[in-house]
This record gives structure tokens, sequence and C-alpha cells, in this order.
């Protein structure tokens, strides 16, 4: 427990009939960026809620820095900033005001006389700094967003823990987000849910998938990027549906995606990936007399890993 | 790891809440409540005072008549949104995802509108009307002498905790109820009730024995008999009994608070 930053164990959620979060285990080590990635209804956000104290789990345990979230939740909740996944702010406040009210929140976190120069630091760093003084009302999505950014850094925080922190952020916007991300490494946690999967192959240290409930893979984002798994692009010319269908029939073919471009077709295969597995693929399209214009591997993305894996847990 | 820099155990992040939630008292806020307030108490008592004759002179029982109708319904009114207009807003979850304990988010609340209500709608009135109405008492009769200071600060404290109970039941129904309507109707509901008590345990155990009666007759209120006839406070145990119930609103709403769900 000493060397994590946050730790869950066995947690379960439902919500009436519906069981949300399955057993679910995480450890998230101190001063790692930890992607939190699983399909739209995964558990995500509940697991996020769940360790701010804002959902009760039906059982299971989560500390923040050794701390029990819900029976010491205050003392939790101090080392914590938190970007919920859809940012509200009192409208009558300006967004100065706003960071000033959650600075205030944070006994001692940052001293009276440095709090001026702080929000105005993070309004900066968020590309608000021309909107301090206006009131939060007036804010568009994307505003808000990074003015939710800021407010989950005003206390200085120890652990990040931010639900889809991109999610409304133009591409501007975005770069700004992983560029804060990259400056905190190595002195803030940061623990993050995101669809966007490139921005963790970029930032993250580690990610976990959530699927069903439960996770479902977990560990170095270089583990799961060196999988078994490989993908051909081949752009073919009168290929049968025969064949598709008995390509896709074979074992080792976790994946055939086919599309048109004029009277060829481009064709993802993702194989279970041996060489002899390549050289069965090779044979096959030859022997059916497919004309292969191209052929060639594809580097292995975190898309192509996270595909699998949910998929996998899908099919399992 | 930081592990000196750690909320109070003692309601955590009241002081921050608190600080929040009077800022919003300064200063359009306040001295648009400081005018409302003023033109409706001052300015019905000037209004009445002025234009009656020396039957219809009922000095501070008029002060108290209106502090009766116009602090429960400004309560009810102001405190009804407290809670409703930040679960709307969706600010709530984003608030207590913070360093703050439940009692303390409450507390805040009370605290603040009380404080808000309480200045420009008792201390400022009660002050204007004790230079006021003796200036304006054409006779000069008992009813109206100028009251002895001691009485008249019991008198205000008395109505400080009418606007300690409404404020106190909005926000308890605010945390039971997601809508504007039954939070503000409930309350309603209880003035009406205390105004009409259909037996005197409700007077005895509530404020309403205190204050509410009719504004005409020989009869006065309990409170301005106290007040400018030197009486005791009677039925005393009505004050005691509405900080009581005010306590119990508080901790119903801390403990239903306290389960909700984000």
């Amino acid at each position: 427990m000493r060397d994590l930053a946050l730790e869950v164990r066995g947690l379960h959620k439902h919500f009436g009939k519906t069981e949300v979060l399955r057993d679910l285990d995480l450890d998230v080590p101190i001063h790692s960026i930890y992607g939190f990635l699983g399909p739209n209804g995964a558990g995500k956000s509940t697991t996020m809620k769940i360790v701010m104290g804002l959902l009760r789990p039906s059982a299971g345990r989560a500390y923040v820095f050794g701390r029990d979230v819900h029976r010491d939740g205050p003392a939790a909740r101090a080392l914590v900033g938190y970007l919920p996944q859809q940012a509200r702010f009192h409208p009558y406040r300006t967004c100065r005001e706003v960071l000033e009210f959650v600075a205030r929140l944070y006994p001692g976190r940052v001293p009276r006389g440095a709090l001026r120069d702080r929000t105005d630091e993070l309004l900066e760093n968020v590309g608000l700094a021309e909107l301090a003084d206006r009131r939060t009302a007036g804010l568009s999505g994307g505003e808000a967003q990074r003015l939710g950014l800021a407010q989950a850094l005003v206390s200085e925080p120890e652990l990040l823990i931010l639900d889809e922190p991109a999610a409304a952020l133009d591409p501007e916007g975005r770069r700004d987000v992983l560029g804060i991300i990259e400056s905190l490494r190595g002195r803030v946690t940061i623990f993050y849910s995101t669809h966007i999967l490139d921005d963790v192959q970029r930032v993250s240290d580690r990610v976990a998938v959530i699927s069903g409930g439960r996770i479902v893979a977990d560990g170095p984002v270089s583990d799961l990027l060196t999988g078994n798994e490989s993908t051909w692009t081949l752009h073919t010319r009168g290929c049968s549906a025969d064949t598709r269908a008995a390509l896709t029939a074979e074992p080792w073919v976790t994946d055939l995606d086919v599309r048109s471009r004029g009277d060829s077709e481009i064709w993802s295969v993702r194989l279970v990936g041996d060489e002899a597995a390549e050289r069965l693929l090779h044979r096959l399209l030859l022997d059916d007399g497919v004309d292969i214009a191209e052929f060639h591997t594809s580097d292995h993305t975190l898309e192509d890993a996270y595909l699998s894996i949910v998929r996998n847990d899908r099919e399992h | 790891m930081s592990t000196d820099r750690q909320p109070s155990r003692f309601l955590p992040g009241l002081g921050g809440l608190l600080r929040g939630e009077l800022a919003r008292w300064y200063w359009r806020r306040i001295l648009a409540h400081t005018v409302a307030w003023t033109l409706l108490v001052t300015g019905l008592l000037w209004y009445v005072t002025t234009r009656a004759n020396d039957s219809e002179w009922r000095g501070f029982d008029l002060l108290i008549h209106i502090w009766w109708i116009a602090l429960p319904l400004g309560s009810i009114a102001i405190s009804q949104n407290a809670m409703i207009e930040e679960r709307q807003g969706g600010t709530l979850s984003w608030v207590v995802s913070k360093p703050v304990s439940g009692p303390a988010f409450i507390l805040s609340k009370i605290v603040s509108d009380l404080v808000g209500i309480a200045l420009p709608a008792v201390v400022l009135q009660a002050a204007i009307a004790w230079w006021m109405l003796p200036a304006l008492d054409p006779k000069a009769g008992l009813a109206i002498r100028q009251p002895d200071m001691g009485r008249y600060l019991i008198v205000v404290g008395v109505e400080f905790v009418i606007i300690v109970l409404f404020v106190t039941l909005s926000v308890c129904m605010g945390t039971i109820f997601r809508n504007r309507g039954p939070v503000a109707g409930i309350g309603l509901g209880v003035w009406i009730l205390l105004w009409n008590s259909p037996t005197d345990i409700i007077d005895r155990m509530s404020i309403g024995g205190l204050v509410s009666g009719e504004l005409s007759g020989a009869a006065f209120k309990p409170l301005t008999e106290f007040l400018v006839f030197g009486q005791t406070l009677d039925p005393a145990s009505g004050v005691y009994w509405t900080l009581a119930w005010a306590v119990v609103l508080t901790v119903v709403a801390t403990g239903v608070f306290s389960r909700e769900q984000f």
C-alpha cells in the first residue's frame, strides 16, 4: 500500500439489479500516469465516483494513499484533484472565484498570499487568462472543461483523477491537456479515463482496461503493445466471398475488416501473430488466385490491443 | 506524500464553504435585499402608522406582526433554493467531491442564509423601528412607548429564531425533495399551522404562540406584551422548542444528505 496512490480492492457496485462493477481491483502506483480505458458503460466513471466518495460501493474498499475513501473521506479527498466528466460550476462565480473557492476547501494547500498568483498561473496554463473575470454561466463546453482541469489542479494535489479530460475539447485544447499531464509527470499521480487511445499511448505509463465492470487487462502500456497479435494490410483484387469466409473461419484470424477502394479492396487482417500464421495467410490468398497489390504488416497500436482485449472479453 | 495538510476533523471544509456561501451575499445581493426588506418592513410600518388614528395605533405590535408575515415567507423563498439550486445545477456533486463533510455543507447553507436574511430583515429593520416608531407616536400612549432595550434585544432574538426555524426547515426539505414545490409548500404549511394552531400544544411547542394573532382589538401578541407592557415571555417554551426543532431538522438534513449518492 505504501507505493500506491490509489488502491481498489474487491469493488462491487450495483444499481438495483444492474451490476456495474464486479470485484474490481486496481493498483495505481505513485507518480504513474495511469490510463483507464473501457467501452461506454463499462464502469469507469462509477469507479472514479466511488473513489471520490460520490457513490457508496456495494462491497469492497478504495484507498487514497492508504486512507479509506469512505471511512476517512475528507482526509482522502484532501490529497486529490478531481475533474468530473461534465464539469459544472456555480454560475454566479467568475472563473477566478471558482478557483479561489476550491482552493479554500483545501486548508493549507495554497497559502493565502499566493492564491492570486496560483489562480493566475492556472488560468494562463489552461488558456482562460482572458476569461478570468467572466462568470462561468457564459463559458462554452470546452472552456468549462479547461476550468475543470484548473480547479482540479488548484490545490496542488498528489493524485489527479480526471474523467475524460479531453472529451469536450478541440484539438488545440486536447494538446494543451496532454501538455499539462506531461508537465506533471514524476510529481503527481494521474489516473484518467478516456476514449482517445492515441493520447493514452502518448502519455501513459500504465493502463487498465475495464469491461463489464471488471478489469480485463492491466499493466504497462509497453506490455499491452507487445501482445501476440499482428495486423496485416492487404490491397487485393478479385477476392471472392468464399475466400473471406474461409479466412474468417481460421482460428488464427481474430479480425477481418474489408473496405472497398475503386475496383480493389483493402483488407485489415488481425492475426495471432506467429510466422506460420502469416505464411498460411499468404498461401491461402495465392491458392485462391487473389491478386495482391500490396501486403504489409502494421504497427500494433494501443487501439488494436484495446479492441482485441474488449472483444475477447465479450466473447468469453 | 504530504500528510501535514489535512482538513480539520471537526466539520471539515466548513470555513471554506461558509466563506464561499457568504461571498454570494457581497455586495450586490445584500444591497438588493436591504432595499427590499426596508421597503417591505419599514415602508409598510411607516405607511400604516402614519395613516392610523389613535384607536388603530399598534406601535411595536405592528412591527412584530409584519415580521411574522415577512420573515417566514422570506426565509422560505430564499432557503428553498439552497439545496435545489445546487442539485439542479449539477454543482452539488462537484462541491462534495472536495474535502468537505456533509454536515459542514448543510451548516454552511443554513448559516449563510441566516446571516443573509437576519442582517437586512431583522437587525437593520429593528434599528430603524427603534428610532422611527416613537417618533411617529401620535399620542405617546402605552402601547407605543419606547421599550426597554434589553427586552427589545430579546424580541430581536425571537425574530431570529423564526428565521432559524424556516431556514432549517427549507434546507432539510431540500435534502429530501428534488423540486422547489414541496420544499416551499411544506414551509408555507408549517407557517399557516403555527399561525392558526388548533391546539395550545402547538403554541407551547413552537414560536407561533408568541407572535401570531390578529392586528385588531384589545389583545396584543404575547411578544408585544412582553416588550411593551413588561409582562413575562409566555409561552417562553415556544422559543426553546423551536430551537430544538431547528436542531432536529439540521440533524435530519445532514443524515439524509450523508446517505445521498451522486
